[in-house]
Order: C-alpha cells, then sequence, then structure tokens
C-alpha cells in the first residue's frame, strides 16, 4: 500500500488500483456514488480555502462533480484519479477568476472557521493561530502547496501531477515551505 | 483526519487548515443534480468531448511519452520561471537577463552555464543593530511608480506616457490570461499578462530598434530551430524552448520541448518580443496574437478588480517573533550575547528573541532587498552548555529516520561535516528531514537549508540560513566573526 492518506487507505481507495481495477462509468451510479462521498470534503475545502466563502466553494464543487461525472466515459484507469479530479478542480477556479477577479478573502476563512467549529475554537492555541496567519502571508505559489497537501490532502506524487511538477520537487518545495513555518513557530514558542 | 506519518508541524498545518464541513443540504441538492443528469445522459449518452480535458485524457490514457514531455517542458517553465524572478530580482541574474532577453542567437551547445552570484559585500556590523549601509538592488525599470517584476503597476496608456517610441499592445488578453501590468524604462517597455493560477503567461518586450545588430540577438540553444513567419505584413522568427535549470544547478539547458515560446519581430522601429509560457497558447495563436496589436487603448476586461470589501491578506511582521533588542535578550538571559561583527551586506538585524526553559538567544538577520516579501535570512541560536543533561544546541547526530522523533528538533540528521570554526571543529549540515508517503522520514540533502554548529567558551552556537546566496565558507566567517 502506497497510500498513506489515512482516510484513503480506510475508504479503500488507493487510486490507482482500485480505480484502475474497476470500470467507473455513469452506469454504475453507485460506484460514482463511493466516489462522490470521498472526495466531497476534500474539493469543497480546497475551494473554500482558494475562495474564501462557502457559496463559491459550493457552486466550483458543483461544476467539478458535474464535469467528473461527464468525462468519466473518457477517463481511463491508468492515470490518478484524485490527480484527475484536482486537475479538473484548478481550472474551474482558473473560470472563476476569468469571469471577476475576487481578492481572496484569506482572513475570512480563518475568522469563520474559528466561530464555525468551537471544538477547533477550543483547542486552537495561538501557535496554530499564528500558523493560519503564516500560512495566509505565503505567496500563492506556497499556498496552493498546502491546499493540495494538507486541505485536499494529496499525496506527493498526485500533487506532482497537479501542478506539473516533479514528485521530488513538490516533496522539496513542501519540505522548505515547512522548515520556514517551523523556524517562526519556534521563536513564537519562546 | 490527521495523516499518521504528519510530523508534529505538518500536524500543526494540518489543524490550522481546517475549514467547516459543507451544508448537508448544498451535499443532497448537488446529489440530486447528478442524479438528474445519469438519468438525462441514459436518453441521451452522447455528450461532447472538448478541449483541454481532452488533451488531458489523452496522457491519462496512456500516452505516456506524451506526458513525460508536458511534465518535463512544465519543470522548465518552472525553472524559466525562477530565472525570471532572478532575471529581475539580482544582480547576476539581471546579467542573465541580458543574454536571455536581448539576444536570439544560437549558442555552440545546449549548455549555458548560469552565471555565478557576484561575490558577497561585506559590512562591519554594530551588534544589535541594523546593518549599516544596504546595497540596493536596481529596480527593473527606471519608472518606480510602475513597479517591478513580478507586479508590474502602471497601465499601457501610463507608460506610453513615458516613453518616445510607439507602444503596441494585445488588442485582447487571449482568455484566461488576465492583463497584469506594464513597467519599464527609457529603451524598453514590459508588458504582463498571466493566467489567475500562474499557468501560463505573455511577456511582451518592446524596444525601439534603430538597425542595430545587438539587440536582435538572442540566446538560444544549439539544437533550437528557428522558424522564419509573418506576423502580419511583418517578417519574424519564432522559436519554441527555453534553458532551464534548478536552483541548485550550474547549468542550463536547452529544451527544444519548454512551453516556452518566442517571437520576435520589427514593427515601424520597433523590436517586439512575444514570450509566451505555458499551455495555453501554440504558434499558430501566438502568431495570431502578434498580428493583431494594437496601438489604440484597450479596455481589459479580464484585469482583476479587487471587490470593494474585499480583505487584503495580512503581511505578516516577523518582527514579532523577533521582538526583543540585544540589550533585553541579555538582560533575561543573564551572560553576554555574542554577535557577527561582520556580514553580508544582504542581511540585517531584525531582533531577538529569549527561551528561558533552555537559556537560548536566537537572533534574527533577515533579508532585506527581496523584491517579495521572504522568510529567508540568517538565525543565531546561542545558549550555555549545561554542566549535565542534554540541550538543544548539542552537537549534530547522524542517526535513522526512526531517531527523528525520539530527540530534539534538528539534532539528528543525515550527514554532516566536520570544518574548523577558529579554534574549534564545527558540524556544517544542509539538508533536512522531509515526510514521505511511503515510508517515515527521509533525509533530503538541500544547499538551500544549512546549519552550522560549534561550541565555544562554554556555550553552544547554531547559525542556520535559508538560501542560495551564503555558502558554508560564508557561515564559517560569520562564526568566526562572532564577538
Amino acid at each position: 500500500m502506497t497510500e498513506t492518506i489515512q482516510g484513503k487507505v480506510e475508504m479503500g481507495y488507493p487510486d490507482n488500483v482500485e480505480y484502475g481495477q474497476t470500470q467507473i462509468t455513469q452506469d454504475n451510479l453507485g460506484r460514482f456514488r463511493e466516489i462522490y462521498n470521498h472526495w466531497l470534503v476534500p474539493v469543497y475545502h480546497y475551494f473554500y480555502f482558494r475562495v474564501g466563502n462557502s457559496k463559491d466553494a459550493e457552486d466550483l464543487t458543483s461544476q467539478v462533480f458535474l464535469k467528473v461525472y461527464e468525462e468519466l466515459p473518457k477517463y481511463r484507469e491508468n492515470g490518478q484519479f484524485s490527480a484527475w479530479l484536482f486537475t479538473i478542480a484548478r481550472h474551474k477556479v482558473v473560470d472563476f477568476y476569468r469571469t471577476g477577479w475576487r481578492e481572496v478573502p484569506l482572513e475570512a476563512i480563518v475568522t469563520l472557521e474559528s466561530q464555525h467549529d468551537l471544538l477547533s475554537q477550543a483547542v486552537s492555541s495561538d501557535e496554530i493561530r499564528r500558523l493560519q496567519h503564516l500560512i495566509l502571508s505565503l505567496p500563492e505559489d506556497d499556498q496552493e502547496l498546502i491546499r493540495l497537501r494538507f486541505v485536499a490532502e494529496l499525496g506527493y506524487g498526485e500533487i506532482g501531477i497537479v501542478l506539473n511538477r516533479k514528485e521530488d520537487a513538490v516533496r522539496k518545495s513542501i519540505s522548505r515551505l515547512l522548515v520556514r513555518l517551523q523556524n517562526q513557530l519556534e521563536v513564537h514558542h519562546d | 483526519m490527521i495523516n499518521q506519518d504528519y510530523s508534529p508541524l505538518e500536524e500543526k498545518v494540518y489543524q490550522a487548515t481546517r475549514l467547516p464541513l459543507p451544508d448537508p443540504q448544498f451535499d443532497d441538492a448537488l446529489w440530486t443534480r447528478i442524479v438528474e443528469l445519469d438519468y438525462q445522459t441514459s436518453i441521451n449518452p452522447e455528450k461532447p468531448r472538448k478541449g483541454l480535458l481532452n488533451d488531458l485524457l489523452v496522457f491519462l490514457n496512456g500516452n505516456q511519452s506524451r506526458f513525460r514531455r508536458f511534465r518535463t517542458g512544465m519543470a522548465f517553465i518552472l525553472a524559466l520561471t525562477l530565472a525570471a524572478f532572478l532575471l529581475f530580482s539580482t544582480p547576476a541574474g539581471r546579467t542573465l537577463a541580458e543574454s536571455i532577453i536581448h539576444f536570439f542567437t544560437p549558442q555552440t551547445s545546449d549548455v549555458l552555464p548560469v552565471p555565478t552570484e557576484k561575490p558577497l559585500v561585506w559590512a562591519v556590523q554594530t551588534p544589535g543593530k541594523p546593518a549599516p549601509t544596504q546595497t540596493e538592488l536596481p529596480k527593473t525599470g527606471n519608472f518606480p511608480e510602475c513597479g517591478s517584476f513580478p507586479k508590474p503597476l502602471c497601465s499601457v496608456e501610463q507608460i506610453r506616457s513615458k516613453v518616445d517610441f510607439p507602444i503596441k499592445q494585445l488588442a485582447s488578453a487571449p482568455m484566461p490570461m488576465i492583463f497584469i501590468g506594464a513597467t519599464g524604462e527609457p529603451g524598453t517597455v514590459w508588458i504582463l499578462y498571466n493566467t489567475p493560477d500562474r499557468s501560463g503567461a505573455i511577456l511582451m518586450t518592446i524596444q525601439p530598434w534603430s538597425g542595430g545588430s545587438e539587440k536582435l540577438s538572442r540566446n538560444i540553444g544549439a539544437t533550437a530551430i528557428v522558424e522564419p513567419v509573418k506576423i502580419g505584413d511583418f517578417s519574424g522568427e519564432y522559436v519554441k524552448g527555453a534553458f532551464g535549470y534548478q536552483s541548485d544547478e550550474t547549468e542550463a539547458h536547452w529544451d527544444n520541448d519548454a512551453d516556452t515560446q518566442t517571437l520576435r519581430w520589427v514593427d515601424a522601429g520597433v523590436l517586439y518580443t512575444l514570450l509566451s509560457s505555458g499551455q495555453h497558447l501554440n504558434k499558430e495563436a501566438l502568431i495570431s496574437l502578434a498580428g493583431n496589436l494594437t496601438d489604440k487603448p484597450v479596455v481589459q476586461p479580464n484585469t482583476p478588480t479587487p471587490e470593494p470589501d474585499a480583505v487584503e491578506p495580512e503581511v505578516y511582521d516577523f518582527r514579532k517573533d523577533y521582538p526583543l533588542t540585544l540589550a533585553e535578550a541579555e538582560k533575561l538571559a543573564g551572560y553576554k550575547v555574542l554577535q557577527p561583527s561582520s556580514l553580508p551586506e544582504i542581511l540585517s538585524f531584525l531582533g531577538a528573541a529569549y527561551k528561558p526553559e533552555e537559556k537560548m538567544v536566537r537572533t534574527s538577520f533577515m533579508r532585506n532587498q527581496d523584491l517579495e516579501q521572504t522568510t529567508d535570512g540568517l538565525l543565531l541560536s546561542e545558549q550555555p552548555i549545561p554542566v549535565s543533561g542534554a540541550y538543544s544546541l548539542a552537537g549534530f547526530v547522524v542517526g535513522k529516520n526512526t531517531d527523528v522523533d525520539k530527540n530534539p528538533p534538528g539534532l539528528i540528521v543525515g550527514d554532516y561535516q566536520k570544518v574548523q570554526v577558529g579554534n574549534s571543529i564545527g558540524q556544517y549540515v544542509e539538508g533536512t528531514w522531509q515526510g514521505t508517503d511511503c515510508c517515515g522520514w527521509k533525509w533530503m540533502p538541500d544547499p538551500y537549508l544549512k546549519r552550522l554548529r560549534w561550541q565555544a567558551d562554554g556555550k553552544a552556537f547554531e547559525l542556520s540560513y535559508m538560501g542560495m546566496e551564503i555558502v558554508k565558507e560564508d557561515l564559517v566567517k560569520i562564526a568566526e566573526s562572532m564577538k
């Protein structure tokens, strides 16, 4: 088993194994429901982090799943489904900004999150809040790495496919990013 | 759910990026739409296949050679993007820029040496004070109000008013490109368009041309194919490919498959260079764009316009992390904090922080000449060596990946070198542990992440630097200058 994103393992979705053996077609609505159930939240969160509000995140999520449904008959199983899915998601974001640029209200994400999830608020230490600020201060490309790795929970290889980068390059970029964040956090601990 | 292989920091990042779940009503409504679509599809199963997804499916369906080219090309685009940043942000980069932007001459090979960085300029330091002098980086253009790359600020009309040669622009930016801005200097204007997700860009370089040959040359690889083309009534040349290199490479390699296209022509005494990166345009589309330039004002329908109530992302002030003056840190620590007496000019004292449980003082020296915010810089940590017991700045220990989480952060390394630091033997490390999807921690040598540890006069020290400007010898020099 190569996929270690725990959720995927538990759901039985090591991408190119399960999907590789089963023809996913529109004829099998039950099978599509499994995909839908598994990926709805990661896709929604990916958009939410990007656009900063639930309305647009819902709209984009809808577009992605309808597109995926339409394109499924043409999808062949030797690729990585999650990478395919998030490539579509990224193109939807392009369309979204093309039709009306919006400055991403990233602060609103943090605020909304802390208001929404009381449990999270309770456990959210100063450190976590500070980490949120640091993440939101990152350049867009770095934030995209965070979104794909920690919001969408993709593996390095999948992120590499989505971003058209080598897996090692993605791993290196994320490692550097984490070291930077760690350096800042350690000081704040003091 | 937290990945079981996440490091403690990754778990924190995971927690920091949690978001509310979607509304169950949305979930139900979307699934209902899919079921309805399923029903409609069962009635009329034929649906068109189109565009980019079609292309995507081609390589997902098994055209691996194309896929490899695709990825290789994008890697070079990334490298080119990096080079573009360098070319507008560092003196050495601008040297390369000269060779990239102003020449169009096949080389004798496909390899181009990456220009070496200019020697660092060192400055005497006053402990606890910002660097006395800062070498200002020359701006991209001489029109400071127009900003510099990658964020040119002027409209085309504004830039037209600043130069004495005619400026044509794209009659309309190709979807999904948007006009970003223009900047320049008296002899050159740059106009930048890109996609919101930065997967593609068009850079127009416009220069007056009076017949000299120097501007008509441009470095390309020996195997590059120069194609004569017609741009409207004008003759021009087209080249696909780019020189690319990673940050730790010393040679740039020409790649004919890189998704970079360059089109050059002269129109009424003005030299136009249209550089396209990404996969949004093919050759014909690029030539078509070039043939439809206009000298009239263009309404930029795709120009990003922040909404009035949009919240600007907060720019983090890293001084919050190092809030103490040197004197305050020394007072808290109860010992004299040693500081470098000489530093490269690119660094400047930011502030200090104190960690009481370890009696550790950290001093930050940030790079302050970057065009964009960065966390790169030098961090000096020092603490008295305790009589007994473990301490954070103890000497590096080469260990296995399974040792990483059982020891203080930073102690276990994959490898280190011994170096002479004054009268002491120090340890120098390049790299960090990285999480993998398969196998837990893996040591990753990385010259971008450097650490030097040594001990002297009963104290342990660490200098860590993130970036490529300072090398091992520089860190040793800094360490030996400590007073």
